[in-house]
């Protein structure tokens, strides 16, 4: 067994240094392995009896045991990460600046951890927070904050006067990293009867966003419902948010162009940047998606600084 | 390893040798124009003679070996036509025919080289100018460049070859047609200077006939002593004998006038031989060779930067604003997946190319865009990955 052990980690190494994925996040790389296994089963089931690979295991356990290995991986690499973010990237005192009101902050913390924990623990929901992932990972939230409370446009204008707001660019960074952690509660199994990306119709999502901001202010009851509602929100296109908040409307296109991001893609000559490219053709669909076009135009102007 | 792969690295070197060649080509070229010029040691000039016949023997066998093998894959004339073989031709058999066969066949009967000046036929001045040709070979090389600017693009490269083609042959029927103009001929030019020493000589071998008839033998000396210091107002006259004198005239030393430096210009420079009546002249063509020459080297060299110069500019032009434009464009269509839009340079903006890449960055990629569903159905990795596997 020891050996068996040995040969499925040095499998899934060899996997996860292949160039193709070598960069993707830990969440990517496992969405690219499990397709791979899925599209080649037939072919790899043959190939994992011969006295290379697993010759001792029937091929369809071989599987099974190759999975669980890789995603008890993927489960602990993500869980390291985001426990990184939520204790070392976040100053969660913005909540009380926000809102007025005494927080214990560690608490917070603890709570958040576990929540985060049990949503990464569940394949579904954790294959939603790839987008998640990338965005904190790339420090993504700090640079565009940076450069939009600097130019002091369209886009900061909604985020601190008409959301009323009024705090500094660090502040929002760790404010906005607060919502997109809880952004993808949306997409947890065990707290949603449906979950939002099985949803069908408008109605049906802002049923799920509300049944779970609900959900979420009742396990963590130390964050605001107007927090949970912007979390959860921040999956719902422009013209179905209810809260009418930019914090959501950002989040949103975010989620979108990470969600389509691809690690390591350099601009090619003679074209725009993978970033300046998402945004430029976002701003021309941006009614039919439901992007602010006011931010995602804003977003196009910067495109080329934030990296 | 496969045969296959066996066969491109063997390919690889090949095609790296030939490149190899090229330059070393073009390297002799210069040096054995400098050679004429400076006067290289004649050790020098027969080492010259031996590459350059090297290299035409080479370009021959590759010309003939990449017409046997294009009569397997698309065929001799697509080969001759389309992919420069008519360059491969030019620069290979001709020259060594022409050129350094000769000059290698002369060497090892007689132990000379060819001298390029006087009574030589004038194909034979021409086939020097078309010895340049090789330098088209340079647009062989340009797959070298395939890593700079996106020289990897065929049409950049088709396009910037056919420049370099018309380029190269401007300046090339230029030199031919110079090397035509009589008067600009090495020739022309000693022939004019030998009609000159015909008739100052002629006039003096009449005085000398003149002494012989009067039996004036002892005026010959003092005759001689005035006439020798005009043979140094020409620094071309290397030496002035007197040949086939009446026995009458006695004379210390045939010997009227020598050059100081007169075996090493001798052994070192063109130089021409000329009889007229009592005298023997000897005299440097150099000077005229060497006009020839700095026209021949100015030309080799106006190529040499010139294709630098378009290679470096005139490419870069073309690929940021046609070749890259097109190339972005074709992808965008082709993958389903790619939506990178086309930059467009403000000051270029109004060009017909950029006015359609602006329609394919805000017409088309944002319809392709609401068509385009994600689908996590195909796999960035392979099952060939998984080859070589070391478990």
């Amino acid at each position: 067994m020891a050996q068996t052990n040995q040969k499925v980690d040095q499998f899934l190494d060899h996997l996860l240094s292949l160039p193709p994925i070598k960069k993707d996040c830990p969440i990517g790389a496992e969405q690219q392995i499990i397709t791979f296994i899925k599209t080649n089963l037939p072919k790899l089931e043959v190939s994992f009896t011969k006295p290379e690979f697993f010759p001792d295991l029937p091929p369809k356990e071989t599987i099974a045991y190759i999975l669980s290995t890789l995603q008890k991986r993927v489960v602990d690499q993500s869980i390291n990460f985001f426990k990184r973010i939520i204790t070392s990237e976040i100053d969660f005192s913005i909540l009380r600046k926000v809102r007025k009101r005494p927080i214990d902050e560690d608490k917070i913390k603890e709570k958040m951890i576990n929540l985060i924990t049990e949503m990464i623990s569940d394949p579904i929901c954790r294959s939603q927070m790839k987008p998640v992932f990338y965005i904190l990972e790339q420090k993504y939230i700090n640079k565009v904050v940076d450069l939009l409370f600097e130019r002091k446009a369209f886009t900061y204008n909604e985020l601190v006067r008409v959301q009323k707001c009024y705090i500094e660019a660090p502040e929002y960074v760790s404010y906005l990293k607060i919502l997109l952690l809880l952004s993808q509660f949306v997409n947890y199994p065990p707290e949603n009867k449906k979950i939002f990306i099985n949803a069908s119709t408008n109605e049906e999502k802002v049923q799920i966003c509300n049944n779970s901001a609900k959900t979420l202010v009742r396990k963590i009851p130390e964050i605001d419902i107007i927090e949970c509602k912007l979390a959860v929100d921040s999956n719902l296109p422009e013209n179905l948010i209810e809260i009418w908040q930019a914090s959501s409307r950002l989040l949103f296109i975010l989620l979108h162009r990470f969600n389509e991001y691809e690690p390591g893609l350099k601009a090619e000559k003679g074209a725009e940047t993978p970033d300046k490219s998402w945004y430029g053709v976002a701003r021309k669909i941006a009614k039919d998606f439901g992007y602010s076009k006011g931010i995602v135009d804003e977003l196009y102007l910067i495109a080329n600084e934030i990296r | 390893m496969s045969k296959k792969n066996k066969s491109n690295i063997l390919l690889k070197i090949l095609e790296g040798f030939i490149n190899l060649v090229i330059f070393i080509s073009i390297l002799q070229i210069l040096f054995e124009d400098i050679a004429i010029i400076k006067g290289f040691d004649p050790k020098l000039k027969i080492i010259l003679m031996f590459i350059g016949f090297g290299i035409d023997l080479i370009f021959t066998i590759e010309f003939i070996a990449r017409s046997i093998l294009s009569t397997k894959n698309r065929g001799f004339i697509a080969y001759f036509f389309y992919q420069y073989g008519w360059i491969d031709f030019l620069c290979s058999i001709p020259l060594l025919i022409m050129n350094s066969l000769p000059s290698f066949i002369l060497f090892l009967t007689t132990k000379t080289l060819y001298k390029s000046t006087v009574g030589f036929i004038k194909i034979i001045r021409i086939i020097r100018a078309i010895r340049i040709t090789r330098i088209l070979r340079i647009l062989r090389v340009l797959k070298i460049l395939k890593n700079l600017q996106n020289a990897n693009s065929k049409m950049a490269q088709n396009h910037l070859s056919q420049i370099l083609v018309i380029f190269i042959f401007t300046l090339l029927i230029s030199l031919i047609g110079y090397s035509f103009i009589s008067d600009f001929s090495v020739n022309k030019m000693i022939e004019k200077q030998v009609q000159t020493y015909q008739l100052v000589f002629l006039g003096y071998n009449q005085i000398i006939n003149d002494f012989h008839v009067n039996s004036k033998y002892d005026e010959l000396h003092n005759f001689l002593s005035k006439i020798k210091s005009s043979f140094l107002v020409d620094p071309k006259v290397l030496s002035v004998e007197m040949i086939n004198l009446p026995s009458q005239f006695k004379l210390q030393d045939n010997l009227l006038y020598k050059i100081d430096n007169f075996d090493h210009i001798i052994n070192n420079f063109s130089n021409y031989q000329l009889d007229i009546g009592f005298f023997r002249l000897i005299f440097s063509t150099q000077y005229f060779e060497n006009l020839k020459t700095s026209v021949e080297l100015l030309i080799f060299i106006s190529i040499i930067l010139g294709s630098i110069l378009f290679i470096f500019i005139y490419l870069r032009s073309f690929v940021t604003r046609i070749s890259d434009i097109i190339y972005i464009i074709f992808k965008g269509i082709k993958h389903k997946d790619y939506f990178l839009m086309v930059k467009i340079p403000e000051n270029y903006k109004d060009e017909e190319i950029f006015e359609f890449a602006k329609f394919y960055n805000d017409i088309y990629l944002p319809a392709k865009r609401k068509q385009y569903q994600k689908t996590e159905q195909t796999s960035k990795i392979s099952i060939d990955d998984l080859m070589n596997m070391d478990l």
